[in-house]
């Protein structure tokens, strides 16, 4: 029983870096259809840069999340003008190949640079733990799920009250609407999609510090991140984070139990929510009726 | 008169918009019924429902009288109802033929049969001489203009032998010679004796054709009768007035 | 037969035979090598564009059942003795048809939804058979490896009975996808890729009909997996699932034509020896990703279509100007299209 508070507490923790990893892939999907199969070498990428900020210029990867954020938007929405915005027809099938293309790109571009030997940002706290009614919490993971949680929360508050985040909203939830309002649905794209990079990469600095990465890693990362916004619903942010919480949760406890095994538990809810809710929990069916 | 096609009490919202609110009518078999509301008001919502293209909220259809419990639209079409989509859907990499052959159903021999058999070829060929485009045959549909590709889809529907059609706004968006062809199409199908649901704006076609019309306003029935009685209906004017 | 079907008949012969002469023409061992790997995926080509290109459903997983035909081989054969050295290449055939059996129920699973979410739950699959590879250590030597006995071939012509091996399964999945394509059946395929809404609104059973074709797709995969496995003799998850030879499939697909039957023959014919030789030369290093996004990018910006409705369309437009020029001006009102 025991154990298994803790692994819940565990996957809490993770399910909200997660949750930030994954909220930005479904941003842009909602945005544009487009399904970003880098996102997670771009997380792989946030934690390089955190690595070579803590190792090189000893700034602490918490402080390095600002300036990795705005680089890293400024990469996405170069990515998106060269490589999406030209994407014409057959759009959500042509972009699942594209993005791989530069995903492996990406991976090539890491493992030239920094070698394919594992990482890892071992800050002064990396190791450090503190206790909370007989739990062992890691200093790292309960940081990196506090600024998560601070910057989903911003995120949130961009979406609501400002003027970009009304855009957003509306090209997420009818582009042609949007447009006849006089919304610039390609600068939105744009936006949206540099906002998402920079989410996977702001996670990814957080991500260094809990675990070792090299340019290879971000297979793992993909099938999990993939996983939480079928759980969640393609498009749904709300429904990615909530998704990534779940899933936290259940992959900690697998941890626990079965370790090896950890990474399938994410492929077994793949398989319920495809036998019980084809369109995740906050999706909607995918009807073409008119 | 038996009913062909029953609706009763069928409900459908999205989210907050009831699209479909409690409808209940019949469609007597061999009439042609026109189906008529302002827009938005839900006939093509409804035609989904019917046809299982989206699952109702609530109600039940019957098809001869017989409880169809979760309408599917392969098995519906093989039971001989057809339909057409608001905005003319054919298959524009296929060529006039084989969007035609793919209509006539096939059984398991689909895996070895060739894709058009003779038989088919033969009421392909006839289907193409009554709608007039047997020159187009082997284009791709892809190259004919809107109104050829509402008549190659409304000729599609035909192929299974359906006993039931529902034409959705078939008119909607083509010249003015091609809505006579279409009507003049739509009163032959009738005239074989295949029960006809129409969904149609214009009045005066409907009043031509039509022996009973439906008026949904907002998702709910609001009147049924002949069509001059209906187009005097106060409700009905409301309807379209305050729309 | 119509001219249509000579002239291919003729073409397909031709192809085959010159197929079949090379190993008997070229006998070192890096050629051989090479152009195994080219007709290996040429087979695995043709098979995805069953459901990938006819159908349109962009299948992530196939690979998976390419581990699963590698290690359904090489499994058996702990077991088996290898005799004369070609049993295994029978064993494929059981091996096969006992695939594709087994991705139905799958099918039907994935199978419930369409477009990227499809492609999204499709990759899933492929993690999976990694995970379960690299697990049960008990059956498939986890990281270490499962090894098979040495094929007792001669030495000389060690790649010979392997080449000519993966080229009656080319032979088997092309008339495949031939026959397909000429049948009611394609025709359905085609239809559910243009909408499949409209076309299940025309009584066309479209499980039914994705479920064949996807079967079909794992089947043959399956098969090629297992001669691979036999050829190599040394299976490793990290190389009988990988991702990248999955991308490297859909990639020769569209570079050749997608959709079309012998887009994908021509696509893996070119870029299987190149990867080949990027593999080499490069040593699956970091330049090789880069030179391989490179490549990917390339093909989806300058050739989404593939050469072969490039070419196609090219031919057809000379040959209608060349007619119309032939037959004088055209009537007012006809149109080029
Ligand atoms: N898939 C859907 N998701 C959400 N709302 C929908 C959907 N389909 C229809 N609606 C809503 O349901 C209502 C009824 O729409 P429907 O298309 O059935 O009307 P209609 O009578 O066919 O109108 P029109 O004359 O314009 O064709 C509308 O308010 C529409 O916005
Ligand atoms: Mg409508």
């Amino acid at each position: 029983m025991h154990l298994l508070i803790y692994g819940c507490i565990l996957g809490i923790l993770l399910g909200g870096v997660y949750g930030l990893m994954a909220s930005g892939l479904a941003l842009v999907w909602g945005i544009m259809r487009v399904l970003n199969i880098a996102q997670a070498v771009c997380v792989i990428l946030g934690s390089y840069l955190a690595f070579t900020a803590f190792t090189v210029l000893h700034v602490d990867p918490m402080l390095a999340v600002l300036p990795i954020s705005v680089v890293m938007f400024v990469f996405g929405v170069g990515i998106y003008y060269a490589f999406l915005r030209p994407i014409r027809r057959d759009r959500e099938s042509l972009s699942i190949l594209v993005t791989y293309a530069i995903a492996i790109g990406i991976e090539g571009a890491l493992g030239l640079i920094y070698t394919t030997s594992l990482q890892h940002t071992g800050t002064s706290y990396a190791t450090q733990s503190f206790e909370v009614g007989g739990f062992q919490i890691p200093t790292v993971e309960l940081y990196a799920f506090l600024i998560s949680v601070a910057i989903l929360g911003l995120l949130a508050l961009m979406l609501q009250r400002t003027r970009l985040g009304r855009a957003l909203r509306a090209a997420t939830q009818n582009p042609t609407a949007a447009r006849l309002l006089g919304v610039d649905i390609d600068r939105v794209s744009a936006v949206g999609f540099g906002i998402g990079i920079s989410t996977a990469a702001a996670a990814g600095a957080v991500y260094g510090m809990i675990y070792s990465f090299n340019p290879n890693s971000h297979y793992d990362l993909i099938g999990i991140l993939l996983a939480i916004v079928v759980l969640g619903g393609f498009g749904s942010m709300r429904g990615a984070i909530v998704a990534a919480l779940i899933l936290g949760v259940i992959a900690s406890v697998v941890f626990i139990y079965w370790p090896l095994w950890a990474n399938l538990s994410f492929f077994g809810v793949v398989v319920v929510v495809l036998l019980f809710r084809p369109q995740g929990l906050w999706g909607v069916p995918n009807w073409a009726t008119q | 008169m038996t009913a062909m096609l029953e609706v009763r009490g069928v409900t459908k919202s999205f989210g907050g918009v009831v699209a479909v609110d409690h409808c209940t009518f019949s469609v007597a078999a061999g009439s042609l019924t026109g189906l008529i509301g302002p827009n938005g008001s839900g006939k093509t919502t409804l035609f989904n429902v019917i046809t299982g293209y989206l699952p109702s909220d609530s109600g039940e259809i019957r098809l001869d009288g017989r409880l169809i419990r979760k309408p599917d639209p392969t098995w519906l079409y093989r039971q001989g109802v057809a339909r057409t989509f608001q905005n003319a859907r054919i298959f524009p990499e296929l060529t006039l033929r084989e969007n035609l052959a793919l209509a006539i159903p096939a059984g398991w021999r689909m895996l070895l049969n060739i894709a058009i058999s003779r038989a088919d070829r033969e009421r392909i060929d006839e289907a193409l001489e009554i709608f007039g485009l047997s020159p187009l045959a082997d284009h791709r549909a892809g190259e004919l203009s809107y109104g050829q590709s509402r008549l190659l889809e409304f000729a599609t529907t035909l192929m299974g032998r359906p006993r039931l059609v529902l034409l959705d706004e078939p008119t909607a968006g083509v010249n003015p010679i091609m809505i006579e062809i279409l009507e003049n199409h739509i009163r032959r199908l009738h005239e074989t004796g295949v029960t006809v649901l129409l969904v149609e704006h214009r009045l005066e076609i409907l009043m031509r054709l039509c022996e009973t019309v439906i008026v949904l306003d907002q998702g709910a029935l609001i009147a049924e009768g002949p069509p001059e009685r209906v187009r005097r209906d106060p409700k009905v004017l409301d309807a379209y007035l305050g729309a | 037969m119509s001219r249509a079907t000579k002239a291919g008949a003729i073409r397909a012969i031709l192809v085959f035979a010159l197929l079949l002469a090379l190993p008997f023409v070229f006998t070192d061992h890096w050629i051989v090598n090479i152009a195994f790997f080219g007709l290996m995926f040429a087979v695995l080509a043709v098979a995805w564009n069953l459901i990938g290109g006819y159908a349109g459903y962009i299948w992530l997983g196939s690979i998976a059942f390419f581990g699963l035909g590698a290690y359904a081989l090489a499994i058996t054969f702990q077991h088996v003795p290898l005799t004369s050295g070609y049993l295994p290449f029978f064993a494929l055939i059981p091996i096969g048809i006992a695939i594709g059996i087994v991705s139905i129920p799958l099918a039907l699973l994935l199978l419930r939804v369409r477009a990227a979410t499809f492609a999204v739950v499709s990759l899933a699959v492929l993690f999976v058979a990694e995970i379960f590879a690299f697990n049960l250590d008990g059956l498939t030597g986890g990281p270490q490896g499962l090894g098979m006995a040495l094929p007792p071939f001669v030495v000389t012509t060690f790649e010979r009975p392997f080449y000519l091996a993966m080229l009656v399964l080319l032979a088997a999945v092309m008339f495949c996808s031939w026959y397909l394509a000429k049948s009611k059946f394609g025709l359905m395929l085609f239809a559910i890729k243009g909408d499949e809404d409209r076309a299940r609104g025309l009584g066309v059973r479209t499980t039914t009909v994705k479920v064949i074709a996807f079967a079909l797709c794992c089947g043959f995969t399956g098969m090629a997996g297992g001669l691979w496995a036999y050829y190599i003799t040394w299976i490793y998850p990290q190389f009988a699932m990988d991702p990248n030879t999955m991308f490297a499939i859909i990639l020769m697909t569209y570079l050749g034509g997608k959709g079309t039957l012998w887009g994908p023959v021509l696509g893996a014919f070119l870029l299987a020896p190149a990867k080949e030789y990027f593999a080499y030369t490069l040593g699956g290093s970091a330049f090789y990703l880069i030179a391989y996004a490179a490549l990917f990018l390339l093909v989806m910006f300058f050739l989404p279509r593939g050469v072969v409705p490039t070419v196609a369309d090219f031919l057809a437009r000379h040959r209608r100007r060349a007619a119309v020029l032939a037959s004088g001006p055209r009537p007012a009102g006809e149109q080029v299209a």
